[in-house]
Parts: structure tokens; C-alpha cells; sequence
């Protein structure tokens, strides 16, 4: 049981890892800045699919291969652009999705 | 015979002055036991400095991959370990971690600075140099921006010129002996498992063996430069395997 605790702790943050060392530069936690914010990301995606699974399949494949018609947030897309085809491996983008759905980063401070 | 007899104390005395002196200088429980964790004390330590660099190596293509996140999340596991709480250590090396990642005016400065902390310390600046290569390495080649971020680091650490490219020409050559593996059946036994396992186990499996062989910053002290060699071209060796699989898997 403890194993399980440290090994899903380990897990998260390797994805904070990933998260933080791609995603921020252009999506701040809390602030829109070039692109909407991760809360606001988050708060979409959560009312779109609540269910864990659903939430990381739609977000990771649609970052893999970003398109308008499949898109959730068209009133983004008007704002700030499509998001460009970063080619990032699906796997890293499971990851970072988990991490996304799993974290609640209106109460994290910056930086963290 | 009594001549033997004093020759052997004042060897034994040099001995222990020696282990007394390496006991205080190489990273332990024992040397950081009244160590106060704090981000400002970690921040100037050779350590937090060391970390920030990595950040720079980490971040300087542009994005940080799969293997680099897995590598830099054991080296916090490395680090903090040796500190008195080390899951205060580990939140800390993340926040010094992400707010150098994306600084890219500072990483002279700081290389200075860890180069005045560890000046003495030969074996230490070769161990701190050879790790920040090898991250440079573990996504395949080394891009112009990673060079050019090493190269800072090496020349603000004062780092022999001739030292550096021996180690650097080391990491190529070793890189591309590594052969990848011929037929799918090695890979899977490379990672210990079936060819009718799922994914979620296989990547268990993966992830598992790379936390068992990577190069670990802590262990390699008092080590050669082989070790970090070598631990780089096993963890190479089994991500070219786990790579492969999901190949074939897909």
C-alpha cells in the first residue's frame, strides 16, 4: 500500500516535470497571457468530461494533433489562434493530462 | 622494528585525516546533518547551484522530453535523500529547478558560483560536468542550443578546455556504440517482459529499470568518469528498447 502511495506520487510529479518544463511558457497557471490559462483549460475540460479517462484521451489526442472542428474552446481559438502541431510524443501528453485533470492549480502558488 | 612500528602510526594517522577530510566533503547524511533546509540556504549550496544548471541543460532545446523529466525527477529523489527532510529538500530543487529553467541571462553567473564553491574540488567539478553532458546526450545528439549552454557552463566553472572535450568526445563515441537492439524479442527481454503484456505493465517494467540504472549524481562520487558513462549508455540502451515496443505496439 505504501509502495502504491509513493509510486502514484512519483508519477505526478514527473508529470508536474513535463508539465512545467513545456507548457507554461505560453500557458500561465492562472493568467491568460498568449493563450488561455490552465485553470481555464482545466475548468472546460472538467465540465466537458469528468470522468479521468475521457478527460486525458480527448486532451492529449487533441494536443497531438490540434484542429478547430474537434475543438472545445472555439472561443479561445477565436482569441488567441489555433494552438500549433508541437509534436510531442501522445505518451508525454497522457501524462501531462493526467497531471492537468489531477492537479487544482488555482491553489498552487506560482512557481511550484 | 620500531622504525616499522612508528611508520605504520603516522600511516594510519594520514589515513584517517584522509577519511575525515572525504567524509566532510563528499554529499552524505552525515555532512549535511545540521544543515538547515531553507530555499535561500539551498539556493547558494553547491547542490542547488548544480540544479539550476540542469535546469538550464534541461530546458535549453526548447522543451524538456519524456527521459529528461524522468532522469531530472530522480536526481531530486538523489539529492534530497541526503538531507535531513528530504521531501522539504525535493519541493524546494523543484522551485529552484523551474525558476531557472526559463533564465537563460543568469546561467554564467551561476556557473561562476558553483565553480568558486567546488574550486578545490577536482573530482567534484568533473563529476558535475559529466552529469550536465550526459543530460545533454540522453535525447539522442546534443543540439547547437545545448552546446552552446554547456559550453558557458564549462568556460564560467573554468573547466580545462582539454578536459571538457575528452569527456564530450567520450559521451559521442559511447552514444553511437550502442547498438540498438536487432530483433524485437531483446527488446522485450531487455525490459523483462512479454510480448503479451499491455502497455500500462510494459511502461511499469521501463520506468522501473530506469529508475534502477540511471546516473545517479549522489552514487557517482568517488566513482570514474566510467560510471556515469556507463550508467548513461544502459539507460540509453534500455529506452531504445521500451521505444522500440511501443513501436510495434502501435
Amino acid at each position: 500500500m505504501l509502495l502504491l502511495f509513493f509510486l502514484s506520487l512519483d508519477a505526478s510529479e514527473y508529470g508536474s516535470l513535463l508539465f512545467h518544463g513545456n507548457c507554461i511558457t505560453c500557458h500561465h497557471e492562472t493568467k491568460a497571457i498568449s493563450a488561455p490559462s490552465i485553470v481555464e483549460i482545466r475548468e472546460k475540460y472538467l465540465s466537458a468530461f469528468a470522468d479521468k479517462e475521457d478527460f486525458v484521451e480527448y486532451m492529449s489526442t487533441w494536443v497531438k494533433e490540434p484542429k478547430e472542428e474537434t475543438s472545445i474552446m472555439l472561443d479561445a481559438i477565436e482569441k488567441y489562434g489555433l494552438m500549433p502541431e508541437l509534436a510531442y510524443e501522445l505518451d508525454a501528453l497522457r501524462e501531462i493530462s493526467a497531471y492537468i485533470y489531477e492537479t487544482d492549480f488555482s491553489k498552487e502558488h506560482s512557481g511550484h | 622494528m620500531g622504525n616499522l612500528i612508528l611508520l605504520l602510526v603516522i600511516g594510519g594517522f594520514f589515513y584517517w585525516i584522509f577519511k575525515s577530510y572525504s567524509k566532510y566533503t563528499a554529499y552524505s547524511q552525515e555532512a549535511f546533518k545540521n544543515f538547515s533546509i531553507t530555499k535561500e540556504a539551498l539556493t547558494k549550496s553547491d547542490l542547488g547551484l548544480f540544479v539550476a544548471l540542469v535546469a538550464k541543460v534541461a530546458k535549453a532545446d526548447g522543451r524538456v522530453d519524456a527521459l529528461e523529466a524522468e532522469l531530472v525527477s530522480h536526481m531530486f529523489d538523489d539529492i534530497s535523500n541526503v538531507f535531513p527532510d528530504p521531501s522539504k529538500t525535493k519541493s524546494i530543487l523543484k522551485e529552484i529547478f523551474n525558476d531557472e529553467k526559463d533564465q537563460t541571462h543568469n546561467t554564467s553567473e551561476i556557473a561562476q558560483r558553483l565553480g568558486q564553491a567546488i574550486k578545490r574540488d577536482k573530482s567534484k567539478q568533473q563529476q558535475f560536468m559529466g552529469f550536465l553532458i550526459q543530460l545533454a546526450f540522453v535525447d539522442g545528439e546534443v543540439s547547437d542550443s545545448e552546446d552552446l549552454v554547456l559550453q558557458t557552463i564549462a568556460s564560467a566553472l573554468e573547466f580545462n578546455p582539454d578536459a571538457y572535450h575528452a569527456i564530450y568526445d567520450q559521451f559521442e563515441k559511447m552514444m553511437q556504440n550502442i547498438q540498438p537492439k536487432a530483433n524485437i524479442s531483446d527488446a522485450y527481454k531487455l525490459l523483462g517482459v512479454n510480448e503479451s503484456d499491455d502497455m500500462a505493465t510494459i511502461k511499469k517494467a521501463y520506468r522501473k529499470l530506469v529508475r534502477e540504472y540511471h546516473p545517479d549524481i549522489i552514487k557517482s562520487q568517488g566513482k570514474s568518469e566510467k560510471y556515469m558513462q556507463e550508467a548513461t549508455a544502459k539507460t540509453q540502451e534500455i529506452n531504445q528498447a521500451y521505444e522500440m515496443i511501443k513501436k510495434a505496439k502501435s
